[in-house]
């Protein structure tokens, strides 16, 4: 009990008496925790535009003109728990009708050409997936459901293109990413080590003092491993305060509807207080982590006379 | 009792000490001299298990203290006090908590260290500089506490690494005094110097070196390198 509170004060009279240097590696902790709050965010970002590239790639199953709503109903009952289907939607033929009346009303002629004709748009069963990957396994399993032959075509047919380029630009998303982030953390990683290794360099002669007086190993490394937890602590309060700043004037700058890039603004809009929370958590952890084993290597070497 | 026996140390091609035998009795006054190089900083060093003999053994109280396991050393070390020419105070410690910081590796109670520490600071004559930090001293001061910290854990054995080598002539005497004051409580002291003057003035058994080898020992000795 007594050499934990010897050691806790050694470290605060450390980190006080050591104020230049301190203050110095705080600053640095901050700027690096500042850029990994910064990068998580945007990672957020692009995961959001991830998934709503992935809610765009649905099938639509298009019936033969002589089947009646109530089997396309029933087919809709038998394979609503297929696995893989997160929600099946029914589109009425009036239904089709009236949707593409309201998104194309400035072309007239268009809408004269249909003329209100209901059999002009076949009924449809509009299916949404939980797994974009498993597009062609789920339409393979509905058509193996229908056994009357009541299914004319799917969207798969025609879409086919389109959803594999969608695919390459999320594969490509998230690879980027990743590869983004780990240079990044890296990076992180990296700084804040450097940063803590000079700390304790310029302190080399005290750890050999102690060393010489009769100090153990622990008794010299905790208060120095304490002080590198005391950066992290500092840096990441100081990078979370900045991050939200950024944040919000990131989203008052793009809250505008000319700037309303959906997966975007959504990001910002994703910026809650859970996010918030969960962001500053990170943000401690990461700084207390990376600076206490920083810490623990640097000493290392200058403990071994 | 101190026991060299045929103590060799290399550093590389460089024989720092070659084949030194002496005995250091308890509570006798040895004074280690020779010129810059001779091989006392490398009598020190062994003593403080900072460096490994080449060959031969060092013992104290018949045991060869560089068979000591590493993790036993900084109790070893507890029980020798060293004080260096340059020091080597804490800089970011006041002079208090430079001498506490001896007693606080051992796990002292506060208690024991605020009297101990108040104690010794008074035996070398700086109880007005406790709050004081070591860059706010003069060498002669910056010493005493080094002696202080040396001795608060009441060591049988103090060794002194030219311990007057920073100081001027009459602070280095004064110095020499307060080792001689030690040594009369019962403490065996080593002075590792090079200062004719000091030795000369103190009077009692010199050891001389000379490129690592042994040259002298006389009881009641001068410095002399012939």
């Amino acid at each position: 009990m007594q050499i934990f509170s010897r050691i806790i004060r050694t470290a605060w009279h450390g980190f006080w008496r050591n104020g230049w240097l301190s203050l110095v590696a705080i600053f640095i902790m901050m700027q690096v925790l500042l850029l990994v709050g910064i990068f998580v965010s945007i990672n957020l970002g692009v995961n959001r535009t991830i998934q709503a590239i992935n809610e765009r790639i649905d099938v639509a199953i298009f019936f033969k003109d002589y089947v009646p709503d109530a089997d396309m109903l029933a087919f809709q009952e038998k394979i609503k728990n297929l696995p893989g289907i997160k929600d099946i939607r029914f589109i009425s033929r009036q239904q089709a009708l009236e949707s593409y009346t309201a998104s194309n009303q400035s072309n007239k002629e268009l809408l004269e050409a249909i003329n209100n004709d209901p059999n002009f748009f076949p009924a449809s069963l509009e299916i949404k997936i939980t797994d974009q990957n498993l597009l062609e396994a789920v339409v393979k399993k509905v058509k193996e459901q229908d056994l009357n032959g009541i299914i004319a075509k799917t969207s798969l047919e025609k879409n086919q293109a389109i959803v594999d380029k969608l695919r390459k630009i999320n594969r490509l998303l998230a690879w980027g990413d990743l590869g983004v982030s780990l240079i990044l953390m890296i990076i992180a990683l990296l700084i804040i080590f450097n940063t803590i290794r000079i700390t304790i360099f310029t302190r080399r002669e005290e750890i050999e003092i102690m060393k010489l007086v009769g100090a153990t190993d622990w008794y010299i490394r905790w208060p120095l491993i304490l002080e590198g937890v005391l950066y992290g602590i500092v840096g990441a309060i100081l990078a979370f305060l900045l991050t939200l700043g950024v944040y919000q004037t990131a989203s008052l700058a793009l809250g505008s509807h000319y700037w309303s890039l959906e997966a975007f603004t959504g990001a910002v809009h994703l910026f809650s207080y859970t996010f918030a929370v969960k962001l500053f958590v990170f943000q401690l952890f990461f700084g207390v982590l990376v600076g206490s084993i920083s810490s623990y290597l640097s000493t290392k070497r200058y403990l071994r006379i | 009792m101190i026991q060299f026996n045929r103590v060799t140390k290399h550093y590389g091609t460089v024989r720092a000490l070659d084949g030194a035998s002496f005995t250091i009795l308890p509570r006798e006054f040895v004074s280690l001299v020779g010129p810059s190089g001779a091989g006392k900083s490398t009598v020190v060093r062994l003593l403080t298990c900072e460096e490994y003999p080449t060959f031969g053994q060092i013992t104290i109280d018949g045991k060869d203290i560089h068979l000591l396991r590493k993790s036993y050393i900084p109790y070893y070390r507890r029980q020798i006090g060293v004080v260096y020419q340059d020091f080597k105070l804490l800089p970011h410690k006041t002079v208090f908590e430079n001498v506490a910081f001896a007693l606080e590796v051992t796990g002292a109670s506060d208690e024991v260290i605020k009297t101990e520490t108040t104690k010794i600071l008074e035996l070398v004559g700086l109880k007005e500089k406790v709050d004081s930090f070591p860059s706010e001293l003069s060498g002669g001061e910056a010493q005493r506490v080094a002696i202080a910290r040396a001795l608060v854990l009441h060591p049988r054995l103090l060794i002194a690494d030219e311990p007057t080598g920073n100081l001027d002539p009459h602070t280095a005497w004064e110095i020499a005094q307060l080792l001689l004051k030690i040594n009369r409580l019962g403490t065996t002291v080593i002075l590792a110097t090079h200062n004719r003057d000091i030795v000369d003035g103190i009077g009692k058994r010199v050891i001389s070196l000379k490129n690592g080898k042994l040259i002298s020992d006389r009881r009641h000795g001068k410095y002399r390198l012939s």
